[in-house]
């Protein structure tokens, strides 16, 4: 158990997902097109790269959240944050899931979906494991 | 500046616009065809709709972190949390205003913007006056 504590530090998950998301948040914005194509083909609308943009200032938010908290908190409180921030994202991706499974939208595809969910799930357990620590 | 301190407390700003944000944000994904509407217009498309479930989704994540930080923080761990989810919001905007202006969405109206962005203001304010007291 001690072995995996060790390698799932919260502030480390925060750090590494806060950068994460950094780069896919700004690469999202700046190839709006290329992401509404790949969730929808080729057909897409003005609208739909709209979104894409603006879903990824939301990343972003979330992004400068997990690197601030990663960077400048410690102990318990940086544990709950780490909980809190993934618990969040684990659940609104659920009810995504149900919105748009059965529009084809292409991110909520297994391949595409994994990597968010296993770094949410990753993060959400490294908080866990660290909870009880001192502040 | 005691008085102000004494209103500006991080521990309620965050709980309440944690709490505004997780109804707000669920009240998006409940009524997605009048957010599309309002956003577009009457020529919404089911894609439009499913975008602004998501995006209300996506707000769970961010309104949790304040929720939790405003309930089971303290001290300067709380402060940095409200001055960094405030920060974040306007990071968010600098991305999200150009973009949205640009395709013509309905709620890049100004006035709301403006209180929006007063309102994380006062969050900030709140974080940055209480940034030294103790865990």
């Amino acid at each position: 158990m001690d072995a995996i504590k060790q390698y799932m530090q919260p502030k480390w998950w925060l750090i590494v997902v806060g950068s994460i998301f950094t780069i896919m948040g700004l690469m999202t914005y700046m190839n709006g097109e290329g992401s509404a194509k790949t969730a929808w083909g080729d057909t897409v609308t003005d609208n739909d790269v709209f979104y894409e943009k603006a879903w990824s200032a939301n990343v972003i938010w979330v992004a400068i959240i997990a690197l601030a908290s990663g960077f400048l908190i410690e102990g318990r409180a940086l544990s709950i944050v780490a909980m809190g921030v993934s618990g969040g994202y684990i659940v609104s991706f659920v009810l995504i899931y149900l919105a748009g499974a059965d529009l084809g939208y292409g991110y909520l595809e297994p391949g595409n979906a994994a990597p968010g969910i296993i770094a949410a799930i990753g993060l959400f357990l490294s908080g866990y494991l660290h909870l009880e620590e001192g502040e | 500046m005691d008085a102000i301190k004494q209103y500006m407390q991080p521990k309620w700003w965050l709980i309440v616009i944690g709490a505004l944000g997780f109804i707000t944000g669920v009240g998006n994904y409940a009524t997605a065809e009048d957010s599309a509407e309002i956003g577009w217009g009457d020529d919404y498309t089911a894609n439009d709709v499913f975008y602004e479930k998501a995006w209300g989704l996506s707000q769970l994540p961010i309104s949790i972190a304040a929720l939790v930080s405003g309930l089971l923080l303290t001290g300067r761990a709380r402060s940095i949390m409200a001055m960094t989810i405030s920060g974040g919001f306007w990071s968010s905007m600098v991305v999200l205003y150009p973009a949205g202006t640009d395709a013509g969405y309905g709620f890049m109206a100004i006035d709301m913007l403006v209180v929006i962005t007063v309102i994380m203001g006062g969050l900030f304010t709140s974080g940055y006056l209480h940034l030294e007291d103790e865990e």
